[in-house]
C-alpha cells in the first residue's frame, strides 16, 4: 500500500542543516493500524508529512498505491492529498467560523461530481458515526476538546480515503478522552478498512496500534506487531 | 460555496478589524465622491459662466486676432461688408449672434465723484444692446441702475470694480483707450449701470458701452472685432459649429479680394469657446487633475490599511490555511478566499462611503459651499463668484467604487502569496 524506501529529509535552518530522517524505509499495508512513535526530533512528524504529501523528500521514494508521490510537483500533490489522505491534527485545525458539518464537508467539496444533497448525507452519517449526532450545527467553540477531535477524525474519513494520517491525536485530550477517542479510531479503522498511521509519544496511542515503529534521530530503530 | 460564507463570517469574526478597515476605505470613497462632484459642479458651472458671460458658444474673429487674443489686439476687424456677410449666414442657421469690439481702456475717476483719485485698467465691451440681451445673461444680471440703450452714452460696469472704486449709478468717469489707427481717445461716461454676474472675470473688469457710440468715438468705420454666437434649437455643439463654419465660408467665396469693387478680407475664422478660453479651460482641468492626485494618494493609504488587515489574517490563520492545502485547496481557491473577505470588507465600506458621500453630494447641490470670501479677492480660475455648488457625477461615482472594491480585493490578494509558496508541511509548523 505504502512503500517507503530510504527516504531522508534534510532541512535548512539558518546556516544549519538539520538531517530530520536518514535514509528510512518501511512498507504499510492497506488496514494497518500503525504507530510512528519517538522522542521530540526524531523525526516521526517528518515521515508523516512525507507520507502525506505535504512535505517534499530530500532524497529516497515514497509510493502510494503504486504511484510514487515522491517527486510529484505541488499540483500533482494537491490532487494525492485530494483523493488518498486524510489528516488529524494535534490542534483539531478546524475553521472557527465554519459549523462542525461545514468543517466536514470542507474535505468533500472539493470532490468532482458530487451533488450537495449527497455531501449532506454523507456528512451527516459521518458526524453519527464519530458521535457527533445532534451536533452538527455547532461550532468549534461550542464543542469540548475531544467533540471538536471527533469533528476532525470525520473530516479526514468523510472523503473515504485509503489513508488517514494523525499527528499527535490525542496530546490536546484527556486521558478518558483520549482513550475514546483511539477506540473509535480503532473501530472506523475495523469498518473501513482505512489505513491509520499516527505520529505519537503518547504511551496509551502506542498501546492501542497493532504496528509500533520506533524512531529515533531520523532513523527507525525497531518495528513491534501486535 | 462554503468558501464564500466562510470568507464573510471571517469579516464578522475579526469584526472591530474589519470595521476599521471598511471605515477607512468608506472615508476614501466618501472624500473622492464629494471633491469629484465638488469639481464636477465647480467645472460645470464655471464652463456655464464662461459662456453666458463672456464667450457664447462660438466667437468669430477677423483672420490673425485668434492667436492674439489675449493681448486684445486693435488691429484685425471684420469690417462692414464682413459683417453682413456674416450677418447672412447667421440668418440662415439658428444662432443668436452678438457683434461686438473688446478692448482694453483704462478707467479713470476723480475726487469730483469719488472719495479718492485714481485709475482702473478695465475690458472695454462695446456692444449692441439687444443683440448683447440675446447671446448674454449680463443684460440680464443689472444690480442697480439700466442696461444699455441703442446709442446709449452711459456705461455699465462690473460690481465688484464699482465696488472697488466706490463707484454709484450716476457717477462720471473718464475712459481712456486706443482708438483705430492708434490714436487715443478718451470720454467722459456716465454709469447708467452696475452688473452683479455669476462671472468674476465680470464683476472684477468688465465694462460695457454702447457700439454706436463706440463707433463714432473709436473710428471704427462699421467694424468690430468679433461676434459671439449662441446656437439655438439643439443639436451638438461640434456638429453646429461645423455647419456654421460651412456657412460661413459658402458666404465668403474664395474670390479674388476687392472682385466687387470691396475692401475684402479673408473668411472669418470660428472658434468654439473652449478654443477661445484654452487657458481657463485647461486650468480647471489641471486643477482637477491636481486634486484627483491626492485622492489617489488617499486610496493608497486605504489599499495599505486592506493590506494590512489581510496580512494580519494571514499570519493568524496559518493553521487553517495548511488544514486547507492539506485537504487538498490549490493555492488560488485559498487566495480567492481572502480576496472575497477584501472584496466584502470593501463592500461595506464602499456601500457606506457611497451613502455617505451622495448624501453630502445632495446637500452640496442644493446648498453649496460659500467661498465668496476667498473667491472675491482671489483669481481661483474657475467663473465662480461665491457659492460652489456641486453636481452630481455617475461617472466619478463608479469610479470610486469600483476603484475601491478593485483595491480591496487586490490588495488582499498579495498578503497570501508568501505563505503559499511554502510547503504545507512549513505552514503547519510555522
Amino acid at each position: 500500500m505504502i512503500s517507503i524506501s530510504a527516504v531522508s529529509k534534510t532541512y535548512t535552518v539558518g546556516t544549519q542543516k538539520v538531517r530530520a530522517l536518514r535514509g528510512v524505509s518501511l512498507d504499510i499495508n492497506s488496514g494497518d493500524f500503525l504507530a510512528l512513535a519517538g522522542p521530540s526530533g526524531s523525526g516521526k512528524t517528518t515521515l508523516l508529512n512525507l507520507i502525506g504529501c505535504i512535505d517534499s523528500v530530500t532524497s529516497g521514494t515514497i509510493t502510494l498505491d503504486g504511484e510514487t508521490v515522491s517527486g510529484l510537483d505541488q499540483m500533482k500533490r494537491n490532487l494525492v492529498r485530494q483523493r488518498k489522505i486524510g489528516f488529524i491534527f494535534q490542534s483539531y485545525n478546524l475553521i472557527p467560523v465554519l459549523t462542525a458539518r461545514e468543517n466536514v464537508a470542507l474535505a468533500l467539496q472539493l470532490v468532482k461530481g458530487i451533488s450537495e444533497k449527497e455531501i449532506n448525507e454523507r456528512v451527516s452519517r459521518i458526524l453519527a458515526e464519530v458521535g457527533l449526532a445532534g451536533m452538527e450545527d455547532r461550532k468549534p467553540s461550542q464543542l469540548s476538546g475531544g467533540q471538536q477531535q471527533r469533528v476532525s477524525i470525520a473530516r479526514a474519513l468523510v472523503k473515504e480515503p485509503p489513508v488517514v494520517l494523525a499527528d499527535e491525536p490525542t496530546a490536546n485530550l484527556d486521558s478518558k478522552t483520549g482513550k475514546e477517542i483511539l477506540a473509535l479510531m480503532r473501530e472506523l479503522n475495523e469498518t473501513h478498512n482505512t489505513t491509520f498511521i499516527f505520529s505519537t509519544h503518547d504511551p496509551m496511542v502506542m498501546e492501542h496500534s497493532r504496528i509500533l515503529v520506533k524512531l529515533h534521530d531520523g532513523e527507525i530503530t525497531g518495528m513491534d506487531r501486535r | 460555496m462554503n468558501m464564500a460564507r466562510m470568507a464573510f463570517r471571517n469579516v464578522w469574526r475579526y469584526r472591530r478589524r474589519s470595521l476599521i478597515t471598511a471605515i477607512a476605505i468608506g472615508l476614501g470613497v466618501l472624500f473622492t465622491i464629494m471633491i469629484d462632484a465638488m469639481l464636477f459642479g465647480a467645472e460645470r458651472e464655471s464652463a456655464q459662466n464662461i459662456r453666458d458671460y463672456e464667450t457664447g458658444d462660438v466667437k468669430v474673429f477677423a483672420p490673425g486676432y485668434f492667436a492674439e487674443r489675449q493681448f486684445l489686439p486693435f488691429e484685425f476687424f471684420l469690417e462692414t461688408h464682413d459683417r453682413s456677410l456674416l450677418e447672412e449666414a447667421f440668418s440662415q442657421s439658428s444662432v443668436d449672434a452678438a457683434p461686438r469690439t473688446v478692448a482694453s481702456a483704462e478707467l479713470y475717476f476723480s475726487e469730483d465723484f469719488f472719495k479718492v483719485a485714481g485709475s482702473a485698467t478695465v475690458k472695454l465691451h462695446a456692444i449692441e444692446p439687444v443683440k448683447e440681451a440675446a447671446v448674454f445673461r449680463t443684460p440680464h444680471a443689472i444690480e442697480s441702475g439700466r442696461w444699455l440703450v441703442p446709442g446709449d452714452t452711459g456705461i455699465v460696469v462690473g460690481s465688484w470694480l464699482a465696488e472697488d472704486i466706490g463707484a454709484k449709478v450716476g457717477y462720471t468717469v473718464s475712459v481712456e483707450l486706443k482708438g483705430r489707427g492708434g490714436f487715443y481717445q478718451t470720454f467722459d461716461a456716465e454709469i447708467v449701470g452696475i452688473a452683479l454676474t455669476d462671472n468674476p472675470y465680470v464683476n472684477r473688469s468688465a465694462v460695457y458701452m454702447d457700439l454706436s457710440y463706440a463707433d463714432e468715438l473709436l473710428a471704427l468705420d462699421g467694424a468690430v472685432t468679433e461676434y459671439a454666437v449662441v446656437f439655438r434649437g439643439g443639436g451638438k455643439p461640434a456638429e453646429r459649429k461645423g455647419q456654421l463654419a460651412a456657412e460661413i465660408a459658402e458666404a465668403f467665396p474664395r474670390e479674388a479680394s476687392g472682385s466687387a469693387g470691396l475692401a475684402r478680407s479673408a473668411a472669418p475664422e470660428i472658434y468654439s469657446w473652449e478654443e477661445v478660453e484654452s487657458d481657463a479651460v485647461l486650468l480647471t482641468k489641471t486643477k482637477s487633475g491636481g486634486s484627483k492626485v491626492y485622492l489617489f494618494f488617499m486610496f493608497i493609504i486605504a489599499a495599505v490599511g486592506i493590506s494590512n488587515t489581510m496580512l494580519m489574517a494571514v499570519m493568524e490563520r496559518k493553521n487553517e490555511i495548511g488544514m486547507l492545502r492539506s485537504l487538498g485547496y490549490g493555492k488560488a481557491s485559498i487566495r480567492w478566499l481572502f480576496l472575497v473577505e477584501g472584496f466584502a470588507i470593501g463592500l461595506i465600506g464602499t456601500v457606506a462611503g457611497t451613502a455617505l458621500g451622495s448624501i453630502v453630494v445632495a446637500f452640496m447641490v442644493q446648498y453649496g459651499l460659500d467661498f465668496s470670501f476667498m473667491l472675491r479677492e482671489m483669481d481661483a480660475g474657475y467663473r465662480i463668484t461665491g457659492v460652489m455648488r456641486s453636481a452630481w457625477h455617475p461617472e466619478g461615482m463608479i469610479t470610486a467604487i469600483v476603484g475601491a472594491l478593485a483595491i480591496s480585493s487586490v490588495v488582499a490578494w498579495f498578503p497570501s502569496g508568501r505563505i503559499l509558496k511554502s510547503e504545507v508541511a512549513d505552514i503547519l509548523r510555522s
